[in-house]
Order: C-alpha cells, then sequence, then structure tokens
C-alpha cells in the first residue's frame, strides 16, 4: 500500500477537526473524498502533505514514517497536493510556477526540468500563457496551474482539493480525461470534489467524510446507497430511482453539505 | 508533424539566440564603460566626492542586504547593524592584533559575519514574524553591550585603526572607495548570479507562498538560512569599509540602529523584493540627505514622511512605478520559455 495513517487525530485548539481517522490507500489507486463543508476533507490533505502536523497518530507512505518530515520532504518522497484555494507564486511567470516544482519537487535540473515544467503546462492547457505573469490568470487558470505544478513535482500521491468546482461540462471531461491518464500512469489519486457525479464517473472508491471520519468507505455505487450518505447528501426521503438520478446529474449546487 | 515542429522551434530559438548576444553585448559595453568611470573617479574627484561615494556603496550595500531578506525571504531583520558592528570589528582587530593591512584583512568581516549569522541562526530562526523582527534587534543590542564590555575590543573607547598610518593620504581615500566600490557592484553581482539560479527560483517562490513553496518541494527553512548568511557576510564587509574612512569603531555609532533604519527606508522606497529597488532608493537617499541634511530635525520628518506616502500610495516603492506601465527585467533574472 502506497498510504497507511492510522488513529489520526488534528485539533486547531479546541476545535477537534480530526478526532481519530484510519485510512488505507494501495498503490495506483483512484479514491474520491466527499463530505460536507468542515468534514476534515481539507485538513486531511494538509495532515498528509505535511502542511499540518498531526497531534497523534502515524502516517506512513509506501512503508515509510512520514510524521516528522515537513511538506517539502514528503514532495521529495512523492507527495504532491493542489490548494483549494489556489496559492500560485504570483510574482513569477506560470511557466516558473512550474520550473519550481520541476526544480525542488522532482530535483530535475537544467533542460530536464525545463521540459518537465513545459510538459506539465502543456498537458494542463496553460502553455499558451506560459510566459504571462501567474497574477494575470483567471480564477479557472489558477486552479490549472496548481494541477501544472502538482503533476511537475513528478508525484506518486496525488492529492486534488475541489480542482473542478466553476468549471463548465465540457470543461470537466477534460479535466476527468486528464486525471485518468495521469492515473493510469501509476499515479494514486486521491481528489476531494464536490462535483459528485464527476467524481462517481472516474473514481474507483468512494470515502466518505463526515466531522473528520469515515463514514462509508468502498465501491462508489455502494457507498452512494449507504442510509448515512443518502440522508446527508440527497435527502433520505427519496426513492432509490430517484437518488440514483440526483446523483448522475448532481451539480455541485445539490451536494454541499 | 513532430520534427516539424522541433524544426520550428529550432529556428526560432536561433534568432532570439542572436537578438540576446546583440543585446548581451551593448548591456556589457555600457556596464563596462560605467564600471571604468567608477573606477577612475578618485583620479578626477576631491576626498569629500569620494568620501561621499563610499558611503552611498556601503548603504546601498546594506540595503540591498536588507531588502535580499526581507523582499524575499519574508525575513523582517531590525538588527542588521548587529552586522554592521561586527564586520568592522573583526576587520579592525585582526588588522591592529596583527599589524595586518587593512583591506587584507577584509576577509576577516566576511568570515567572523558568516560564522556570527549562522550560530546566531539557531536561536532566531525558532523565532517567528514580529518576534523574529524584535529578536534580531535585541541580538544587536546584546552585541553591543558585550563590545562595550569587552577590554579586549577597546570596550566603550572602541578601536583605532592604528595600521592606517603611513599610506598616503590620496592612496587611503582612493583605497577605501575602491573597496566600497567593490563591496557595491560586488555583493549586487553575487546576488543577481543567485537570483538566476536555483537558489533565486527557491527564494522568489518563497517570497510569494511559504505553504505552497514547501508543497512544491522547496526546503523552506534552509532557504531562508542560506539567505540569512548571505545578507549577513554582506552588510559586514560593507560596515568593515564603511568604518575604514572614520579610522576608529566605537560600540555606540558602529552597533546603531541607524544603519538598519537607512537600509529599511532605502529599500521601501526604491521598492521591497526588486533588484533594482535598492539602487534607486540609495540615489534617492543621498539626494535628500544632500539637499535637505541641513534643516536638523524637520530632514528626519521629511524622511519620515515620504516612507510613510510611499508605503501608503505606491507599496511597491519607486520601481513599482515604472513596472506598473512595463514590465522591464534590466537585470534578466526571468526565465522565459521559448
Amino acid at each position: 500500500m502506497i498510504l497507511e495513517m492510522v488513529d489520526i487525530r488534528k485539533a486547531y485548539g479546541k476545535n477537534v477537526v480530526i478526532p481519530g481517522l484510519s485510512l488505507t490507500v494501495n498503490e495506483g489507486e483512484f479514491v474520491g473524498v466527499i463530505g460536507p463543508n468542515g468534514a476534515g476533507k481539507s485538513t486531511l490533505f494538509g495532515v498528509i502533505s505535511g502542511e499540518h502536523v498531526a497531534d497523534s497518530g502515524s502516517i506512513q507512505m509506501a512503508g515509510e514514517n512520514l510524521s516528522g518530515l515537513d511538506a517539502a520532504a514528503r514532495c521529495h518522497r512523492g507527495v504532491a497536493r493542489t490548494f483549494q484555494i489556489p496559492q500560485p507564486f504570483l510574482g513569477l511567470s506560470v511557466y516558473e510556477n512550474t520550473l519550481v516544482s520541476a526544480t525542488f519537487g522532482a530535483g530535475l535540473h537544467g533542460e530536464e526540468a525545463r521540459e518537465s515544467a513545459r510538459a506539465a503546462l502543456l498537458k494542463t492547457g496553460l502553455l499558451t500563457l506560459a510566459n504571462n505573469g501567474a497574477d494575470t490568470l483567471t480564477l479557472l487558470q489558477r486552479k490549472r496551474l496548481e494541477l501544472a505544478r502538482a503533476i511537475a513535482t513528478q508525484p506518486r500521491l496525488l492529492l486534488l482539493d475541489e480542482v473542478a468546482g466553476g468549471l463548465t461540462d465540457a470543461e470537466v471531461g477534460e479535466l476527468l480525461e486528464l486525471i485518468v491518464s495521469i492515473n493510469q500512469s501509476g499515479v494514486t489519486v486521491l481528489w476531494i470534489e464536490h462535483l459528485v457525479h464527476a467524481l462517481v464517473s472516474v473514481a474507483e472508491r468512494l470515502v466518505v467524510l463526515a466531522e473528520g471520519q469515515i463514514v462509508a468507505d468502498g465501491i462508489p455505487k455502494a457507498v452512494l446507497d449507504v442510509p448515512a450518505v443518502r440522508e446527508t447528501y440527497l435527502g433520505s426521503d427519496l426513492e432509490d430511482d430517484e437518488a440514483d438520478s440526483v446523483v448522475a446529474d448532481a451539480g455541485g449546487d445539490d451536494v454541499r453539505g | 508533424m513532430k520534427s516539424e515542429n522541433l524544426s520550428v522551434t529550432a529556428a526560432a530559438a536561433n534568432t532570439t539566440g542572436v537578438a540576446v548576444n546583440k543585446t548581451y553585448w551593448i548591456k556589457s559595453i555600457i556596464l563596462l564603460g560605467l564600471l571604468g568611470v567608477l573606477i577612475a573617479l578618485p583620479w578626477f574627484t576631491g576626498y569629500s566626492t569620494q568620501r561621499l561615494m563610499v558611503e552611498l556603496f556601503t548603504f546601498y550595500a546594506i540595503a540591498l542586504a536588507w531588502n535580499l531578506l526581507a523582499g524575499y525571504g519574508g525575513i523582517v531583520s531590525v538588527g542588521q547593524h548587529v552586522f554592521v558592528g561586527i564586520g568592522a570589528y573583526a576587520m579592525f582587530s585582526v588588522s591592529t592584533t596583527f599589524s595586518l593591512n587593512p583591506w587584507l584583512a577584509l576577509p576577516a568581516s566576511i568570515i567572523v559575519s558568516i560564522l556570527f549569522a549562522l550560530i546566531f541562526a539557531v536561536p532566531m530562526f525558532r523565532l517567528r514574524g514580529a518576534y523574529f523582527a524584535v529578536g534580531t534587534w535585541v541580538l544587536a543590542e546584546m552585541a553591543r553591550i558585550a563590545v562595550l564590555n569587552s577590554d579586549w575590543l577597546g570596550a566603550g573607547g572602541g578601536i583605532p585603526l592604528t595600521t592606517m598610518t603611513g599610506i598616503s593620504r590620496w592612496l587611503r581615500n582612493a583605497g577605501v572607495y575602491w573597496a566600497a566600490l567593490a563591496v557595491g557592484a560586488g555583493s549586487l553581482a553575487v546576488i543577481w548570479w543567485l537570483m538566476r539560479g536555483r537558489l533565486g527560483l527557491a527564494l522568489l517562490s518563497v517570497r510569494d507562498s511559504e505553504a505552497a513553496a514547501s508543497a512544491s518541494g522547496v526546503n523552506v527553512l534552509r532557504t531562508k538560512v542560506i539567505l540569512w548568511v548571505i545578507a549577513a557576510a554582506i552588510t559586514g564587509t560593507a560596515g568593515a569599509v564603511a568604518y575604514m574612512n572614520t579610522l576608529q569603531v566605537s560600540p555606540g555609532a558602529t552597533f546603531s540602529l541607524n544603519w538598519t533604519a537607512a537600509a529599511i527606508f532605502i529599500a521601501v522606497l526604491g521598492g521591497i523584493g526588486t533588484l533594482e529597488g535598492p539602487l534607486i532608493g540609495v540615489i534617492v537617499y543621498f539626494l535628500l540627505r544632500e539637499c535637505f541634511s541641513s534643516y536638523g530635525s524637520w530632514y528626519f520628518i521629511i524622511l519620515g514622511c515620504i516612507a510613510i506616502l510611499t508605503m501608503v500610495l505606491a507599496p511597491g516603492g519607486a520601481w513599482s512605478l515604472i513596472t506598473r506601465r512595463k514590465q522591464i527585467d534590466p537585470f534578466g533574472i526571468r526565465r522565459i520559455l521559448s
């Protein structure tokens, strides 16, 4: 397995966001993560990526203990993440943004680094904007830059935090294709997304978080049938068939917790 | 399809290559000409001009170092004068103890400043934000008090640079001027070279978002400590050269907050986080000083007002007034994908 978390606890002062969470992810898996706002999804990613330090519990990647390693060290071991609220390097160009990842994340030099940074821009459709300042990008372009930067670190484990929000259907389709192709190249993907219908169309496993705990975990179709999940996401009074169609059509607005 | 693309990019690279070469030569000739004029300055100017230029170059180097820390590393130090003092005292004591030519003792400033910075990086970098700023100031104050009570460093009276005797007045003034020129131009060259390399890329990313830099694999703490050490070396050497002309170091003047205050003023005025800013800032600072310093305390009130106005109206400093209209990069530190 690539990721093994046991009894992870994380609190900010008195506010316990994750009271005790265990999760195992196998190499090459494509895992969707859903849950209401404030369920601790982004905090979970923060704990995996090393942005936040867990209060207790253990976290291992490919058998190596990650606790005690900072975000940069975890990046070097293959953890890459996007930020829900994009954090581009605003004073740098789009290309320089990905060059940082290729240089320090993937540890590449010279032409190799330039080529890798360029490839990440090509994949995410940002190549034409390469030499523009990152501060000139729209919100959607910034989200794509988040993805480009994460790819350019050449990750083994990719943590995506709401990269599809606000996209049109066609754009979501392109994004899904890209992420599936990244997954098929051997990268394990964990993806937080409010667009449940997009997520379940590609994820082979769905994890539902509520109040920092996993309330359901399994094949997407089965998970969405769990009463507690239905209650949270779809309202308990729906019939099975109706619920399925809601799941299929669900837009971002329908599934907010 | 693929080979066609390749040949197109190859051709494009070629033409830009020629263009880059041409501007490169023009820039080089201008720079060398300017450097030649600056080197020849002692032969056609008086001592007072040379002394002013010494101040200008040393203030410039100290401001450049402060700007590097604050603008690129997000490290706000209000105690940079500790390195002015450490650097100056290192040179003075090595030179007088071993009867060494003061210029040959300058490397001692670099070495001692670097060692001091490395040792005190351990406690300092445990502090964050405002605490770091206060910490650096306390560090400088502690160093001043320690020197004040050290008989082997001359205590309150300081150290006179006795090894300067026997050197002709002209040579002393010209020599100090050349040392200052070397410090000013050298620190710009070092920082320019660093900014174009891996460290520069890391610094720029840390400047813009520490969280994202760290997530992209940049070792933020190591980057900051390297920066702190480089800034210390530059500030220490500049401090030593600044006191070569006065021939005397003393705890009160050498470990004076005024050094840091001037550096901050120059960097803020010119533009924090740019290579160009301190160059503009130092020129404006000296113009103001030459024009208004006779007004006494009013001069400081005017300086303060200008700093506040700059922060409110043009937070990016004077240089941002130019880049706001047109993106230019005279130092060529941007990386362009061709």
